[in-house]
């Protein structure tokens, strides 16, 4: 099990819980008509590098001769309930069907032991009312940092306390970093 | 309390205007009527919404 903060700091952190993002995913007009297309995702967390995200508040917020620290956009990846991933069912509402993964056997426990690079497996403490949920770091976006900080004004759910953070953080950048080799013929 | 079911959100009865028997709601469990918003958004999957709008110039 993790431990959390459930009191928000004024900016956006590395390990911030944040419910209700929404990913645009394209936008198009036709004929007048204008389309956009929104994924919502229940819950996200925040991987952006914390030190990236405290100078961006501080160049934002007092007086500097440039904006030479300010972030563009903030690098999150979606948590899902794990029992959703199990039955490969988490996608469903978007018409995305992903391939489950039987919890009882060896690719169940690995997921849960944080030992499959794809996946990290999260519990938390009773204070924080979400169930037992999974971060995908395949399925990472970017929101703007303007967006992400206004909603967390109100919809801010817990900061992953700064070890577990790291944690994150550390296989996160295992996963991007990883080296695709041609499959043995 | 944590529920790893995933009925949409709207399935829960937070609240009726219809006047019910006094004898049916004596014993409704007060507790399963209202669920914390978090709780009700753990349940939830990512969905998808669409927005359309009719461009209008000046």
């Amino acid at each position: 099990m993790i431990r959390a903060q459930t009191t928000p700091d004024a900016r956006v952190r590395q390990g911030d819980i944040i419910r209700e993002v929404e990913y645009i995913e394209s936008v198009s007009e036709d004929d007048g008509v204008l389309e956009m297309s929104r994924i919502s995702f229940p819950f996200v967390v925040v991987l952006t590098q914390d030190c990236d995200l405290a100078q961006d508040y501080a160049f934002r917020t007092e007086a500097r001769l440039t904006q030479d620290k300010w972030l563009i956009s903030v690098l999150v990846a979606p948590l899902y309930n794990v029992e959703h991933v199990f039955s490969g069912e988490h996608l469903s509402d978007i018409g995305i069907k992903s391939q489950s993964i039987n919890k009882q056997k060896t690719e169940g426990r690995l997921l849960v032991e944080n030992q499959n690079p794809r996946y990290h497996y999260l519990e938390f403490p009773n204070k924080i009312a979400i169930v037992a949920s999974v971060i995908d770091f395949k399925h990472y976006f970017s929101v703007p940092l303007p967006y992400l900080s206004d909603l967390k004004k109100k919809n801010f759910v817990c900061t992953v306390s700064e070890l577990y953070r790291e944690d994150i953080s550390q296989r996160f950048a295992a996963f991007l970093s990883r080296i695709g080799l041609p499959a043995a013929a | 309390m944590k529920v790893n079911d995933n009925p949409p959100i709207d399935d829960y009865d937070v609240g009726s205007s219809t006047t019910a028997d006094p004898e049916d709601t004596e014993e409704e469990p007060v507790d399963e009527l209202v669920l914390p918003e978090q709780e009700r958004y753990s349940k939830g999957k990512p969905r998808r919404i669409i927005i359309r709008a009719r461009i209008i110039h000046d």
